[in-house]
């Protein structure tokens, strides 16, 4: 059997892996849309992360996007005060940090905590869609506690609280106060 | 009267749904469902079965057939007679256990499975059943009769367009509009026309970057000479940057296109302005 050994620097190197759901622009920004409430663009050229509402603007997707950032902050990934609003609806965006190390290149590393941040989060928005998704086929295809048998309905004798011929129906009690 | 119909009952409708959900699990490359439901019809459609007969008196019924009226009818009425020939509790057997197959091996969902020429397999499904009303039926054959004889919808496929009438049309567009349209408005339509590809992210991320652009030069051209004298214009200036603020609070519509492509053009004119 052949035995191959690696001399080097590269020798050591381990080697990541990422599965996400992501798309590369032309202009070299990668579009992540693994997250169930926001889309997250990384953008190595500009040297910024920017984060947009996957539909409309709610405090469920101003809470992802805090999140998003914080989780970065922390990590050094971004600068702190660069966090803002974007220019265009329910946008925020921060600046990457400049990389000390000429190996470690900063899109890539903020790649590796975007998807750390996200599997972190998966439990919640996975939940989420599940619990839509439910709620959907309750309506759609109810149980038998909850539903008929489809076609004619067999006609009752009697049906709701007001009975007829009954002292206190309504039209006997009009009678009672008819001047 | 109305006869309840029950799709589940309709041999061919039965058929129909479980090629469907055959050629589903195909595209998706679910082998081991294209399997079952294969050996499913395999069973329960066997040459000299109830089930196959059956469906043979529905495929003869169908419609677009090219057929003149006097054949159509006597289709009809043959198939009727075959139809009656098969023994209704075998043939209600076997249903069953088709339905009860498809439930336990499959899922329920696959009588849920959308067949065009549903109303067809209804109607046949009614005129093969013996309660009907004289009227009703007749009327149910004619329309059945009627379907039978009209011709196949043409394919319209559409003509295949080669790379010269790509290039041909491109040209044309660009000779238009290249000297018209600035390259911010031709990239933000780009981006517009691909915006259904994802989401529409790389358009939001170039509106992100471009009305952050458009705001520092009416910013910047507003501190300008031409500004400073002339009221108005200083205030038409902080009226349009006032909107472009706005976009931060609304979702993306044509409207706001338009706005970007004018204000693009406004910013256009300003740069050659200050350039004269």
């Amino acid at each position: 059997m052949a035995v191959i050994i690696k001399i080097g620097k590269e020798a050591n190197a381990k080697k990541v892996r990422l599965e996400m759901d992501l798309r590369k622009s032309v202009n070299g920004d990668l579009m992540i849309f693994d997250h169930g409430d926001i889309d997250i663009v990384l953008s190595p050229s500009k040297n910024k992360v920017v984060v947009f509402p996957k539909e409309t603007m709610s405090d469920l997707v101003y809470g992802a996007q805090n999140r998003l950032f914080a989780h970065l902050r922390k990590r050094g990934i971004v600068v702190a005060e660069s966090i803002q609003g974007g220019a265009f609806y329910g946008s925020l965006e921060g600046m990457l940090e400049e990389s000390a190390d000429p190996d470690a290149s900063a899109a890539k590393l903020a790649l590796i905590n975007i998807h750390n941040f996200i599997e972190e989060e998966r439990p919640y928005f996975e939940q989420t869609e599940a619990i839509v998704s439910m709620a959907d086929d309750e309506l759609l295809h109810p149980d038998k506690t909850h539903s008929t048998e489809l076609g004619e309905v067999p006609q009752e004798v009697e049906q709701g609280s007001i009975r007829q011929g009954y002292v206190r129906d309504p039209y006997s009690l009009g009678y009672m106060y008819t001047v | 009267m109305k006869i309840k119909h029950n799709k589940k009952r309709n041999t061919a409708f039965v058929f129909e749904s479980l090629l469907r959900e055959a050629t589903v699990a195909i595209i998706k490359g679910d082998t081991d469902k294209q399997h079952k439901v294969v050996q499913i019809i395999k069973k329960h459609f066997t040459a000299d079965s109830e089930l196959k007969k059956h469906l043979e008196c529905y495929r003869s019924l169908y419609e677009n057939q090219s057929l003149n009226a006097q054949i159509s009818e006597k289709i009809l009425t043959e198939a009727k007679m075959a139809s009656r020939l098969i023994d209704p509790h075998g043939l209600f057997k076997k249903q069953t256990e088709l339905i009860n197959d498809i439930n336990t091996t499959l899922s329920p969902s696959v009588f849920s499975n959308f067949v065009p020429n549903y109303k067809t397999l209804a109607t046949i499904d009614q005129i093969f059943c013996d309660k009907l009303p004289p009227k009703t039926r007749v009327m149910l054959e004619s329309t059945i009769v009627e379907n039978m004889t009209k011709n196949a919808p043409e394919n319209v496929a559409n003509e295949e367009i080669d790379n010269t009438t790509v290039s041909c049309f491109v040209g044309k567009f660009n000779e238009k509009y290249s000297e018209t349209l600035s390259e911010e408005q031709k990239q933000l339509l780009s981006h517009y026309i691909t915006s259904f590809t994802d989401n529409a992210v790389s358009l939001k991320m170039f509106l992100n970057e471009e009305i952050v652009r458009l705001k520092k030069v009416i910013t910047e051209s507003s501190t300008g000479e031409m500004f400073t004298e002339d009221a108005e214009m200083k205030q038409k200036a902080s009226q349009i940057i006032e909107k472009l603020e706005g976009f931060k609070k609304a979702q993306i519509n044509d409207d706001i296109l338009l706005t970007v492509l004018k204000t693009q053009e406004l910013v256009k004119e300003m740069s050659n302005g200050s350039n004269n």
